[in-house]
């Protein structure tokens, strides 16, 4: 209880001060449509006090007063609903800001545990509930309890007697609705189980109609559909006791209250306790009154199990992030200028294992500026842990990493990436145009150096010869564009960035050899002013380099 | 007009809801009853005479005793109506299902389709059970509480009768107008969760080119939209919401003032002015409700229009000869003669197809996928009716068949073995619903699953199917012949898998087909070699016709 509590706490925290503006808003909606029916009920008492008075002259004046106050209070609401609606949606997108953020932060080997299809398809399944409690259950849950105050108030005013009369049966009513509740659900699930069962049975046998004319025994699973039918119908009959007990209830309270409402308005009335108006205004509100009274209790149980969604959605948020550094916590870097930069990337004697399992040890590979080295060796040999290894994506156990004649100890793991253009196995290109993706190699680049790269790239002829050129849409995960084709847009998107560094990571290794030729060609043009370093295992691929670099399984 | 079934189902229990109709009557007349008594009341306490409550307080307590039982009987009997003709419905539903021509699960034979049928009759359930039940209510009550508003004023009555109808249809035009302005901002979330899933798709693009401050920028900015949209979409809904409310209050006033200026003339006193404004909120309470419920109402009537379509379709021939033929001694086992069948008029698959089989043959038959082989069989079982021709059975023509007797000759296993979701025993047993468990053991022997089947954790309990242990192709297939050996049928229909499988599963499945042969007359379609070199006699499907081959070795001549 306690703990649910502080689950609906944090998860309305998570809103900021700008819940405060949500609670009013829900309160604004309260109020603006109980007034409305208030006035409703004014309007019936109005009506009746002037007819009793005589007093006819009076009729206009009241009428356009009350119709007057109506527009105000459903001007209320409806301001009050488009805060609240907006509010909602807010803390929405703002709850998916923090889940890219942390998708952002998230280390590596979290992607490498979890299936990110599956990962996004649950938290986009919980933050849609955990929206929810925002966009309508804790206002479906808490718009009752203050709409019966709104009523009550004037109610009250009206005549405290034969309100708290109606009060009375009403508590009365609700409790017969908890008691007969539990009953009610429990006799519900043996009949939707049954039912389930019917349906089961009912999919087996149209399924499997073959075999169930073929076999004498296909006639008694239809015989066994009918009987679970008729043990529904049998076991119905409880629950046709209970539900009309309760549509008794509600009913022949309603008609209790209505003439015992009646009889005790009229002595009220000869007493001189309250008016006939008054009489008429209660007996009017009392049907909104009465609805929403027994709707208290009704939604309080759906919000709590809609916390449990929330709380999934901080469990992740509180997933540990990757460190901004994986070696030292330093402000800022700065390259050293003076650094000895012949080598552009340098490993020396690093140790590196996932979990229990050693996947390097006392690895060394050096590349100079300017060169073309291949990387190549059994798969499982670590060759793609190196490339992750050199994008800062772990942290490694010993040894050096030196990028430019600077230690990666000394950097933060977005400057270690500056220095690498990465061209992935799977070319991953995101929503939007080629041109789009092309350009997040380097964001502040002009359309001509976009179009420069993807002419490097041997991209360029085909873009042109698409419909609409560099603004085609590259559809979803780019599958309107064929293997080689979104891997040369991934290969201009590297050369755009500019870096020093080009990674290549059994880039072509997915392609046919016409791609594979292009894409060869491409980087055939860059050799000598990039650095480039590329897993690679085709012997095509492997012949362009300057240096070859085999790796053994450790 | 045709007949539907559902219609007679509700009519065989007519009694139950013209009581229900009743009770709801006599309750919602307690309340007018009530309403009259307290007007005369008023009227009474208003020309200052003294009120005596015992004099009224009892026919209350009458009122509301009442009340009480008629709600509580018209509730359950009506609750008991709606269990009773879905029951029966269903039962007329399955039976229909089982006997009706094999055609239909051939045209909607994928799963969700047929399950419709499911939702389709839950949904017939829920019409009777909840929305025709409203309907009535709020039907009645509108009816007897608008007959008591015409017995008070005329005037009223048409006031309500007009005003209300007229209302509320404005208010809905308008409101539908509001409503496709709003279609332009419909509430949209889709772009911030498709970004969130890109990004994450690509991590490692955006990681090793920096992009994180870009994603993120664009989730904000896309936030930002999705709150603007919202605002927009938000005012010109509530808006709508403002002005239906206003409009639906307009009739109130209008009634209400009128009764003001009845009151004013001397038509109308006090008390019944009373009577009319409490009446009046439980007519309008109704009222509202009935466009609600219709529209329930016609989305079940297409579910139940569906369902009568099924109750329509035709029935398979030769039900209930009840001719027995406890071993027939016929030669010739299976004939077919000039047999002409298509699914349609149109579209035919076999054309005078003709040929014979002897008892104790072993026959296969070799041909293109989708040439028809398979409706063979079907055809055989007597799951689809030829246009022309005759097929016989024992010497007897098909159609003079008892259709479950005629079934009981054949053994099926089928390409695709179907397996109900329940453990390999009662899958097996289906063969033979009484065999004892050794029978079943010995069965499984015999098709050589035996040994797989202990080896599974839960062995002849396992769970399968659906939702149950996965299966190979192969391991269906034995199961299937288990299922055909307990059966004990004079003629086995095979149906081999085209997919592969692994050599020494085949190995298995030839000895288990061997074994099974032995003294049946068997009907094999092959898809291997090794299978129709057993064979005594080939027959190939092709161009809608099944043209003998012969044996082996002449078929091999006619292929090289």
């Amino acid at each position: 209880m306690n703990s649910t509590w502080k689950l609906f706490c944090r998860t309305m925290r998570v809103m900021g001060k700008r819940r405060f503006l949500y609670y009013g808003a829900i309160l604004g909606m309260s109020i603006g449509m109980g007034m409305f029916s208030v006035l409703s009920s004014l309007m019936m008492k109005g009506v009746v006090d002037i007819s009793q008075s005589g007093n006819y002259q009076r009729l206009i004046v009241t009428v356009v007063w009350i119709v007057a106050a109506g527009v105000v209070s459903l001007i209320v609401y409806r301001r009050a609903a488009v805060v609240y609606n907006v509010e909602a949606k807010r803390v929405y997108g703002n709850l998916y800001e923090k889940i890219l953020n942390l998708e952002m932060d998230l280390p590596y080997a979290y992607y490498e545990k979890h299936h990110s299809g599956e990962m996004m398809s649950k938290v986009s399944y919980d933050l849609g509930r955990m929206g929810d409690i925002y966009g309508s259950r804790f206002r479906r849950m808490i718009m009752p309890f203050l709409e019966v105050i709104v009523y009550l108030v004037p109610m009250l005013v009206l005549s405290p007697q034969l309100t708290l009369c109606l009060v009375g049966v009403n508590v009365v009513m609700l409790l017969l609705n908890m008691v007969l509740a539990e009953p009610f659900r429990r006799v519900s699930r043996e009949l939707s189980g049954i039912n389930s069962s019917m349906t089961r049975k009912l999919s087996d046998i149209l399924q499997g109609m073959e075999q169930v004319r073929m076999f004498a025994h296909g006639r008694e699973t239809v015989q066994e559909y009918i009987q679970l039918s008729q043990k529904y119908a049998k076991k119905s009959n409880r629950k046709i006791l209970i539900a009309s007990g309760l549509e008794s209830g509600n009913r022949g309270f309603d008609l209790l209250c209505s003439l015992v409402f009646l009889a005790l308005g009229v002595f009220f009335v000869q007493r001189g306790y309250t008016t006939l108006g008054a009489l008429a205004a209660i007996y009017t509100l009392y049907g909104s009154f009465s609805f929403q009274f027994l709707q208290m209790n009704r939604y309080i149980p759906e919000l709590v199990a809609y916390l449990a969604y929330a709380q999934n959605i901080f469990d992740l948020l509180e997933e540990k992030r990757e460190e901004k550094n994986w070696y030292v916590q330093k402000e800022c870097f700065q390259a050293d200028n003076d650094a000895d930069d012949t080598w552009m990337a340098a490993m020396d004697n690093v140790s590196f294992s996932y979990g229990d399992k050693v996947v390097l040890q006392n690895y060394s590979m050096r590349v100079q500026r300017g060169e073309c080295v291949a990387l190549t060796g059994p798969s499982g040999c670590g060759k793609t842990t190196v490339s992750k290894l050199l994008l800062g994506l772990y942290p490694i156990d010993g040894g050096t990493i030196t990028i430019v004649g600077n230690s990666v100890k000394n950097m933060s793991n977005r400057d270690l990436r500056v220095f690498f253009a990465y061209v992935p196995q799977e070319p991953y290109l995101f929503e939007g145009s080629i041109l789009e993706n092309i350009r997040m190699g380097r964001l502040s680049a002009s359309t001509d150096e976009i179009v420069e790269a993807a002419k490097v790239a041997n991209a360029h002829t085909f873009i042109m010869n698409l419909e609409n050129g560099y603004d085609t849409p590259v559809g979803e995960r780019g599958n309107r564009l064929s293997g080689g084709q979104r891997q040369r847009i991934a290969i201009a998107r590297a050369i755009l960035k500019g870096a020093p560094i080009l990674l290549m990571d059994e880039a072509t290794s997915a392609l046919d050899n016409e791609s594979e030729r292009l894409v060869n060609d491409a980087l055939r043009r860059l050799r000598g002013n990039k650095t480039i370093i590329m897993i690679a295992h085709r012997t095509s691929t492997i012949q362009m380099a300057d240096r070859v670099c085999s790796m053994n399984t450790t | 007009m045709r007949k539907n079934v559902f219609l007679k189902n509700m009519l065989h229990y007519w009694y139950m809801p013209l009581c229900g109709i009743l009770l709801t009557s006599l309750l919602n007349f307690a309340v007018v009853r009530g309403n009259e008594v307290i007007s005369s009341v008023i009227d009474q306490l208003l020309a200052g005479q003294e009120i005596v409550f015992g004099s009224f307080l009892g026919e209350f307590a009458v009122l509301t005793v009442t009340g009480f039982a008629a709600a509580f009987v018209a509730a359950a009997v009506s609750g008991k109506y709606g269990v009773l003709v879905s029951a029966r419905y269903r039962q007329q539903v399955i039976q229909k299902l089982y006997r009706m021509e094999y055609q239909y699960f051939d045209e909607h034979n994928s799963a969700s389709v047929i399950n419709k049928v499911n939702a389709d009759l839950n949904e017939a359930e829920r019409f009777l059970g909840e929305t025709l039940v409203m309907l009535a209510a709020d039907a009645v009550a509108v009816v007897i509480y608008a007959n008591y508003v015409r017995r008070l004023n005329a005037g009223l009555f048409l006031m309500v009768l007009v005003c209300y109808p007229l209302v509320l249809w404005i208010a809905n035009r308008l409101v539908r107008k509001i409503h496709s302005l709003t279609m332009t901002y419909r509430e949209k979330s889709d772009a911030i969760t498709s970004i969130a899933q890109d990004a994450l798709n690509g991590i490692m693009v955006v990681r090793s080119f920096g992009l994180e401050d870009y994603f993120q920028d664009k989730m904000h900015t896309a936030t930002l939209a999705l709150v603007d949209n919202e605002e927009k979409r938000a005012r010109v809904s509530n808006t709508a919401v403002l002005i239906r409310k206003l409009i639906q209050w307009i009739p109130n006033i209008l009634c209400a003032v009128y009764a003001v200026v009845l009151v004013m003339h001397g038509k109308l006193s006090v008390g019944e002015l009373l009577a009319f404004i409490l009446v009046l909120s439980k007519l309008v309470e109704s009222f509202m409700g009935l466009p609600f419920q219709m529209v329930d109402a016609a989305g079940s009537i297409v579910s139940i229009q569906r369902v009568e379509e099924i109750l329509r379709t035709r029935e398979e021939g030769g039900i209930s000869q009840g001719q027995s033929v406890s071993q027939p001694e016929e030669e010739i086992v299976l004939a077919f003669d000039n047999l002409t069948f298509g699914y349609s008029e149109a579209q035919t698959v076999l054309e005078h197809a003709q040929f014979e089989v002897h008892r104790g043959e072993n026959v296969a038959f070799v041909g293109e996928s989708g040439g028809g082989k398979s409706t063979i069989f079907h055809l055989l079982c007597g799951f689809y009716r030829a246009q022309k021709g005759t097929y016989q059975l024992y010497g007897r023509d098909f159609a003079q068949w008892d259709i479950d007797k005629a079934r009981e000759q054949f053994a099926l296993v089928s390409q695709n073995v179907f397996l109900f979701p329940a453990s390999i025993e009662e899958n097996i047993r289906y063969g033979r619903w009484d065999a004892s468990g050794e029978e079943v053991v010995a069965a499984c022997k015999e098709a050589e699953i035996h040994d797989f089947i202990e080896s599974l954790p839960m062995k002849y309990q396992t769970i399968v199917g659906e939702r149950g242990a996965m299966l190979s192709g192969g391991q269906r297939q034995r199961i299937a012949i288990a299922r055909a050996i307990l059966k004990n049928a004079p003629i086995l229909l095979l149906d081999e898998p085209t997919s592969a499988i692994d050599e020494g599963t085949e190995k298995e499945i030839q000895r288990a087909i061997a074994r099974v042969r032995q003294g049946r007359t068997c009907l094999t379609i092959a898809h291997r070699l090794s299978t129709i070199q057993d064979a005594d006699w080939i027959f190939e499907v092709k161009n809608k016709k099944i043209e003998e081959v012969g044996t082996y070795e002449q078929y091999m001549e006619t292929i090289l």
